[in-house]
């Protein structure tokens, strides 16, 4: 897929966001308070804006960088390395929670997790990077 | 790891081409440049075949088949 569709597609999925969260908020659903935002629409309108935000920075900065096939294989190698990571923090962490049980808020747990895999993800990609 | 053998760096160098130049003609960065030339990464068949056509000759002169 090229770049230029990528970022069409990245525009289309933020705006989807938007017009749901608008949609929402005038057919007055999910107005239940969600992970401290006001309802679920104004919840998707500020991921929508915030992808937006972030699709253009992307767009701009990238827009001379090379990706190359080495690159993009080295990418999957560390997305496959992500995944066997994944799996054992999750192995480590049922055991530690017998042992310890983690009273942590389930919403707080699993942004540390996501932030985790993200930058271990980060993490091998660098390194495979410099080492390939 | 050394993967594969190749004859890049001696083509390149005959010609006179840094592996900056030669990365910007071939649209890939100089590390990849450099992966090959070292053994290090077997290119794909699109960018072997395209190193072969830069440099006027076949794969199989260039690459160890």
């Amino acid at each position: 897929m090229n770049s230029e569709k990528r970022f069409k597609i990245k525009i289309l999925t933020t705006l989807l966001f938007v017009f749901l969260g608008v949609t929402l908020n005038v057919f007055n659903i999910g107005l239940n308070e969600t992970f401290n935002f006001s309802t679920v629409g104004n919840y998707l309108i500020y991921i929508g804006f915030i992808g937006l935000i972030v699709s253009f920075l992307t767009k701009k900065k990238n827009s001379k960088k090379i990706v190359d096939e080495r690159m993009i294989q080295i990418a999957f190698e560390a997305s496959r390395w992500t995944i066997v990571f994944f799996v054992i923090i999750s192995f480590a962490l049922i055991i530690f929670d017998a042992i310890m049980p983690i009273t942590m808020e389930y919403k707080y747990f699993l942004s540390y997790l996501v932030c985790t895999v993200i930058l271990f993800h980060l993490g091998a990609y660098m390194v495979l990077l410099k080492k390939k | 790891m050394k993967l594969s053998k190749n004859e890049l760096k001696q083509f390149r160098e005959k010609k006179g081409l840094t592996q900056e130049e030669l990365a910007k003609r071939l649209e890939v960065t100089r590390q990849t440049i450099i992966s090959i030339e070292t053994g290090r990464y077997v290119p794909s068949i699109v960018l072997a075949l395209k190193i072969a056509k830069f440099f006027k000759t076949n794969v199989e002169k260039i690459f160890d088949v």
